[in-house]
């Protein structure tokens, strides 16, 4: 792991010895061949009226992508975006700013909601930025993709809210932000794992602890060796398949099988699930101690 | 009622695999990229 401390310049903290920072961890993916930016940032000071706005800022060197990139939509498809361009109006005219001549609002106007992940491409190199949650991103230069991470502007904008955005703790300083952030450059041919890092941010494993399970009475059944995700693994729920089960009604429940596999990556495969076995699985699973 | 049902089909749609969505026959559920099928289940 490595650890990098970004301090804020005239700046000072609520003890008013050290600065306001921003601390970022890098890791290496465990599973996945990403790297991956953990970004706790400190308050941002709410002195200056004009605000402040953190981006983290990710640059693949040498990377040409055409003032070209794909933001996600709701975690279902890559949409292309193009700076500075709109194919159903005039992008200069409809984000031109009367108080400011010259200037378009061309960072304002180029931002996009990013459900889950950004990415570039130049010729078979790609380069993919997943996020943690849903941030405003954009990429303003060739090969950098940033994310609005936080705000902070302790006036009024004159946009028509009429209200500071300026959120802040119970002790009245501004909230703290912390971010991940995962990030690969690869080549298109090796195939695109953003789906299943995707999967991974959004359904992590969930860890439980129990202090002694000897205490509990447990008698053991015929049934005590099913591996219930095994079974779910063997009936086609794996990889790139998504299982949402929901209640509806005693003895009915919805089963939503969904394959997030992205048609704008080469290598998204059409998978099976037999959903009879996957009911047994279920069924088998639920009776364990009956 | 019909004609004024909510439609949409997204800009990909032409390339998603067509498929018969009746899957009264069979156990297998075929899931093409991007394609979500949703079920009721009672018991």
């Amino acid at each position: 792991m490595q650890k990098m401390v970004f301090y804020f310049e005239n700046t000072k903290s609520r003890t008013g010895e050290v600065n306001e920072k921003a601390t970022v961890h890098v890791t290496l993916d465990q599973d996945f061949h990403v790297t991956k930016f953990d970004v706790e940032l400190d308050s941002i000071p709410g002195e200056n009226l004009d605000g402040y706005e953190i981006t983290p800022t990710f640059d693949a060197m040498n990377f040409d992508n055409n003032k070209t990139f794909y933001t996600d939509s709701n975690g279902l498809a890559m949409q292309k975006r193009v700076l500075n361009y709109r194919n159903y109006y005039d992008f200069d005219q409809a984000w031109s700013d009367s108080h400011h001549s010259g200037h378009n609002q061309n960072i304002t106007g180029n931002y996009y909601p990013v459900n889950s992940a950004m990415t570039l491409k130049d010729g078979e190199r790609q380069f993919t930025v997943l996020n943690d949650r849903t941030q405003g991103g954009s990429s303003l230069q060739n090969g950098r993709i940033e994310f609005m991470q936080h705000r902070r502007v302790p006036a009024d904008d004159n946009k028509g809210v009429a209200e500071y955005l300026n959120e802040r703790d119970t002790d009245g300083n501004g909230i703290r932000v912390p971010a991940s952030y995962y990030v690969q450059l690869g080549t298109l041919n090796n195939g695109s794992i953003q789906r299943r890092v995707q999967s991974k941010i959004d359904d992590n494993l969930q860890y439980m602890f129990t202090q002694s399970i000897e205490s509990v009475h447990y008698e053991k059944t015929e049934n005590d060796d099913f591996d219930y995700s095994s079974a779910l693994v063997q009936a086609g729920v794996s990889d790139t398949v998504k299982m949402i089960t929901i209640p509806m009604a005693k003895g009915k429940f919805m089963m939503r099988l969904h394959n997030i596999a992205d048609l704008f990556d080469k290598d998204a495969e059409t998978k099976t699930v037999n959903k009879t076995s996957v009911i047994e699985a279920m069924w088998k699973a639920g009776n364990i101690n009956n | 009622m019909n004609a004024r049902r909510l439609t949409w089909k997204t800009q990909d749609d032409d390339t998603l695999v067509k498929k018969d969505l009746d899957f009264s026959e069979g156990d297998i559920v075929t899931l093409e990229a991007q394609r979500i099928r949703v079920f009721v289940v009672e018991f």
